[in-house]
């Protein structure tokens, strides 16, 4: 493609397709216009949720209650979590892979697309409803974990905690939908030669997630129509008084948000899996050892729910303890492919990179802190503290966050036709990496000096008030450095000041690189052979005639992926 | 036995063993519960796919093979993943691929008839009932879309 027809493409409209006004968007099933609905509906509730939290900080950086009460406190902390997990976390996962799925497989679209535009709009829909709680006269006010009684009928009177379950039963009905979609687009719609072994570890990711969403969003859906029931007809199911149990809404609820966090971070993983190899100039280190290491994961997740639950005093700890530990074992297998991959490439320091070598650094910390928690002893010393605060933001920021980044940095050229700036992703950068080490490292220690987690005030004498005004500070840092990234976007993308974006800007390896940026509506005029698990590769090396192994330092392709035929 | 097959296949196993551990462990229904309900779920896909996979290999509709071939092709036919008899030999594909729709108001439409009946639950029938007719009415028009395109 000439400079003079990139530039042509680049002045029509920035979306996908032929039109892309209102209406289309709003009637869309193409699969790359829900996948850009989901990505920015996501951005938005992420900016929502991270507004409440930074009010929160602003009360918490010094003792006493400056400007805020407790009970909107709690709705500050409550929606802050729901939002991030539900709907902002949820549904970038969910825009990536509703863009990139059928891309990598070398699909038209995805196998039901009106469906998958039914799961975009439950999806907004759900989320609207659970935040109308503010305009109601109050959201929930129970923590994201909805514990009961605290989520029942006496404590949390008031309709906001109503509209809160009834968002989040639209959030798992959306999953669920999304989930069916992405394993029968897989299992069913993958181009000649794409056998299970040769698709991109994104791809793989994204399967594992889709049974793991299949398997526990049912139980919270489940869990959420019987605490409505309680709540609004009548119910004892988790009434004790009645002959009901509280403790069952915890086993219901971390059944299904132990591996909430993996759906949260699998795709994850696979964005980073994308990414270290492309710009190391090598193919990813044990292709099928990350895979098995994924379903690992994933399985492994069915069995850890209630570490939880360690000081209910009702579960087995020795059990939870030893399962969730031997999760350290799949991750510390992706880490050191990881590690390997990059191991004596060409790296190339551009933002995506940047962002997914902050990503092993910070997951690390908030991985490394998992197996602590996951020893009852000190579980029993630390829970409901800081320090799981800490933890959490660590995997969830430092990790799914960060991975975000990098694959918007990394995918949003394919999916706009426009570059991203890179003096301002490369500024965003370091401002996230100083901003989110100052806001959640302290916690650490807040966490390990006795501070509990959701209160709005605490007393002077405790000694908290320096590591406060720290995380309040990093958390501003943090504030400033999503304004970079938004400017970045808005500039670049719908200003269309942004270079124009080739077809292949990274010299990447899967077959989304292999299409127009952005891609043509059913996505390819053509499809170069799919030999290995880097289609995009071998048809670069084969046109430039030149031997693979001359091109770049490369490491055999596993022989038996040759031999993989495809069966499904 | 497929990779698509294996991969529910490992759950299924992980499940049912770790389930037997758990509820030998602790004697906790909850959790021995979600765990059967994961190890049955999973292991009913490898279940009913392995029948649909041994039913549709080699000409369908012979009349012939062993009983568990012909049970295969009965479920096959249940759920809909194999051709009735009489279409044997048929291209599948003959009349080429199914029209993917270009567009459609019916999924906006049914996310706001479950919104409709979602907020009722919360605010009274008054929201609910208009929803029921929507969701009726989208229902209707998501079925016959692809016909009336047709």
């Amino acid at each position: 493609m000439t400079t003079a027809e990139l530039q042509q493409r680049a002045r029509g409209p920035v979306l996908a397709g032929e039109r892309a006004g209102i209406v289309d968007f709003l009637t869309t099933t193409d699969h790359k216009r829900i996948g850009l609905l989901y990505l920015f509906t996501g951005l938005g509730f992420f900016l929502l949720a991270g507004a409440l939290s930074l009010v929160m900080r602003a009360e918490l950086t010094f003792p006493d209650l400056q400007f805020l009460d407790e009970a909107t406190y709690n709705q500050l902390f409550t929606m802050h979590g729901t939002g991030m997990i539900f709907f902002f976390a949820s549904p970038v996962v969910f825009g990536l892979a509703n863009y990139f799925i059928p891309l990598q497989i070398g699909a038209p679209d995805v196998a039901f697309p009106r469906l998958n535009a039914l799961t975009y709009w439950l999806a907004l829909g759900g989320g609207l409803i659970a935040f109308s709680g503010f305009l109601v006269g109050g959201a929930a006010a129970f923590g994201w974990t909805g514990y009961v009684p605290l989520s029942g009928p006496i404590f949390s009177p008031g309709s906001g905690s109503n509209l809160w379950i009834i968002g989040l039963v639209f959030a798992g009905t959306s999953g669920i939908l999304g989930a069916v979609n992405f394993v029968a687009t897989i299992f069913s719609m993958r181009a000649p030669g794409m056998t299970m072994f040769r698709m991109p570890v994104f791809t793989w990711n994204m399967l594992v997630t889709s049974l793991l969403i299949m398997l526990t969003f049912p139980v919270l859906t489940g869990a959420l129509a019987l605490l409505f029931i309680d709540r609004t007809l009548g119910g004892h199911v988790f009434d004790p008084a009645a002959g009901g149990s509280a403790i069952l809404w915890q086993h219901l609820f971390w059944f299904f948000g132990h591996p909430e966090v993996y759906i949260l971070i699998l795709p994850f993983f696979g964005v980073v899996t994308e990414i270290i190899p492309v710009f190391s100039g090598k193919p990813v280190f044990g292709y099928r050892g990350f895979v098995f290491a994924t379903m690992l994961i994933g399985v492994l997740s069915y069995s850890v729910w209630a570490h939880h639950m360690f000081t209910t005093g009702v579960v087995s700890n020795l059990f939870f303890a030893i399962t969730s530990m031997m999760i350290a074992i799949p991750t510390g297998v992706k880490f050191f492919n990881w590690i390997a991959t990059m191991w004596r490439g060409r790296l190339r320091f551009q933002t995506p990179m940047l962002f997914c070598i902050g990503f092993l650094l910070m997951f690390l910390v908030g991985g490394l802190t998992g197996p602590f928690l996951a020893s009852p002893a000190i579980d029993y010393a630390v829970h409901d503290t800081y320090y799981v605060v800490a933890h959490f933001h660590y995997v969830l920021f430092g990790g799914s966050v960060f991975a975000a980044f990098a694959a918007l940095y990394y995918w949003l050229p394919k999916m706009t036709g426009h570059m991203l700036d890179e003096r301002l992703g490369v500024a965003h950068f370091w401002l996230t990496l100083v901003g989110m080490n100052l806001t959640f490292f302290p916690m650490h220690l807040l966490g390990l000096e006795g501070m509990p987690r959701r209160i709005a005030d605490y007393p002077a004498s405790s000694g908290w008030t320096l590591l406060n005004v720290i995380i309040s500070g990093g958390s501003a840092i943090l504030a400033v450095s999503i304004l970079v990234l938004a400017w970045n976007v808005v500039a670049s993308v719908f200003l269309g000041r942004g270079a124009v974006a080739p077809d292949d800007p990274w010299g990447g390896y899967s077959l989304e690189w292999a299409t127009s940026s952005p891609p043509p509506h059913h996505n390819f005029t053509a499809l170069p052979p799919i030999r290995s698990e880097r289609p995009v590769f071998d048809a670069r090396v084969a046109a430039s005639a030149v031997r693979p192994e001359a091109a770049e330092p490369s490491v055999p392709t596993d022989p038996s992926a040759d031999q993989e035929t495809d069966r499904g | 036995m497929a990779e698509e097959l294996r991969f529910f296949l490992r759950t299924a196993a992980y499940t049912a063993v770790i389930g037997i551990l758990y509820w030998i462990l602790s004697y906790e229904w909850a959790g021995s519960v979600m765990l059967a309900f994961v190890a049955v779920a999973t292991g009913l896909v490898v279940v009913v796919f392995f029948l649909v996979v041994r039913a549709t290999r080699g000409p369908l509709g012979d009349g012939g093979g062993g009983k568990v071939r012909r049970a295969g092709l009965a479920v096959a036919r249940l759920v809909g993943f194999a051709e009735p008899r009489g279409a044997a030999g048929a291209e599948p594909l003959a009349a080429g691929l199914e029209p993917i729709p270009v567009g459609s108001v019916w999924p906006l439409l049914a996310a706001a008839a479950a919104s409709m009946i979602g907020l009722g639950l919360v605010y009274g029938p008054w929201l609910s009932l208009p929803g029921v007719a929507l969701a009726a009415i989208t229902v209707w028009g998501w079925i016959t879309q692809l016909d009336a395109r047709n």
